[in-house]
């Protein structure tokens, strides 16, 4: 059982500390596993700080999403393949995205909160990330997908026409 | 900057020149957990445009193809063989897209006169109730290429139209319907036969 008074304290990996509810950790894989593993007591209260790898203004993102994300159901309910779409991202987690993805900031937020979903193993966190960055590429041209990806062609001329003829069905 | 080869390139590709990230290029530093689980959200078809974008995604790509869904692009294949070709056709609702008629004889070679005589004549005996003489088998190329739509594509419902020298690809579909449901085959006999729906 989780007590929603109960708190344990975050250090960041740029040395920060941020304290915050057990009814927002839970939702962590990470963190919870790491609290089990350190609490001796009945009330499971760890004993020192959880160092998480993610840096301070990316936690204080995460930190915001899971406020709003607190009373999610446990565990995150999985879909298969077919299931699986990207056009269900919440209304309140959009917004939440569009105050700082902006064109300007080049997707390296996007990317470090995604990154830090994946690291503290916050699933809701990173499907609804993700599915942002697809949408953003999905039914895109190969030029349209590299100029979003800030990617480069580093195929020669024959190994592209290769792979496209491969693939022949979409470039009509 | 550059860095080694992608080396888990299913098809064992060596490509010529080294993967390169650019300094702006800020997806490529994330974990590989993170771009898979992004494709995820993706379709066979935005896979197919994904290829061709860097040898990096393309690795990613190819590790990706057995976990992705179809597309719900298309949702009707229909291949109708008449005397002088066959004819694939995708198709949803409001778009058809009339993909490819070829000319080909049983083997897949392209039609001589000669071929396109000695189809009719097969034909015309099917009409009168004469065995096919290219019953027992399915072309590899005609199975390769109807089978790229359907990894590709949610297809629901299969029509065969005029079928009366591949017979044994009706067999094939009614095998993979029954496999790949929810799926409709309508198989529409050759030389105005009565059409036959079996619906799995």
């Amino acid at each position: 059982r989780i007590y929603p008074l109960m708190r344990v304290t975050l250090t960041t990996s740029d040395g920060a500390s941020v304290t915050v509810s057990r009814q927002l950790t839970k939702h962590s894989g990470f963190i919870e596993k790491a609290i089990t593993d350190m609490a001796v007591d009945d009330n499971a209260v760890p004993l020192s700080a959880v160092a998480v790898d993610v840096d301070d203004a990316t936690l204080k993102l995460v930190i915001e999403w899971l406020t709003e994300h607190r009373d999610d159901a446990l565990p995150y309910p999985e879909k298969t393949d077919e299931e699986r779409r990207a056009d269900d991202i919440p209304a309140w987690d959009q917004a939440f995205v569009q105050k700082w993805d902006t064109k300007e900031d080049q997707q390296q937020t996007l990317y470090a909160v995604i990154t830090a979903a994946d690291k503290l193993d916050i699933k809701g966190l990173l499907d609804m990330t993700c599915k942002t960055l697809a949408n953003k590429i999905n039914g895109k041209t190969v030029e349209e997908m590299r100029e979003i990806l800030q990617l480069e062609c580093d195929f020669t001329e024959e190994e592209l026409a290769e792979i496209r003829k491969e693939n022949a069905w979409c470039e009509n | 900057r550059t860095s080694p080869h992608p080396s888990d390139d299913k098809n064992d590709r060596v490509f010529t020149k080294a993967v390169t990230v650019s300094e702006e290029d800020h997806f490529s530093s994330l974990l590989s957990d993170c771009v898979l689980h992004v494709f995820k959200f993706l379709d066979q078809v935005d896979l197919d445009v994904l290829s061709s974008v860097s040898q990096t995604i393309h690795s990613y790509v190819n590790l990706m193809r057995p976990k992705t869904a179809r597309s719900q692009m298309i949702n009707l294949l229909k291949l109708d063989q008449t005397v002088l070709q066959i004819s694939l056709t995708l198709r949803r609702k409001d778009f058809n897209m009339d993909l490819v008629s070829m000319d080909f004889t049983a083997d897949g070679r392209l039609m001589t006169p000669a071929d396109h005589i000695h189809r009719q004549r097969v034909l015309e005996g099917i009409g009168l109730g004469m065995p096919s003489p290219w019953i027992e088998s399915v072309p590899t190329w005609l199975h390769n290429f109807v089978m790229f739509p359907m990894q590709r594509f949610h297809i629901q419902k299969i029509e065969l139209d005029n079928f009366g020298i591949f017979e044994a690809f009706a067999d094939y579909f009614n095998d993979w319907c029954g496999t790949h449901p929810p799926h409709t085959l309508l198989i529409h006999g050759a030389c105005g036969m009565e059409p036959m729906a079996n619906k799995k």
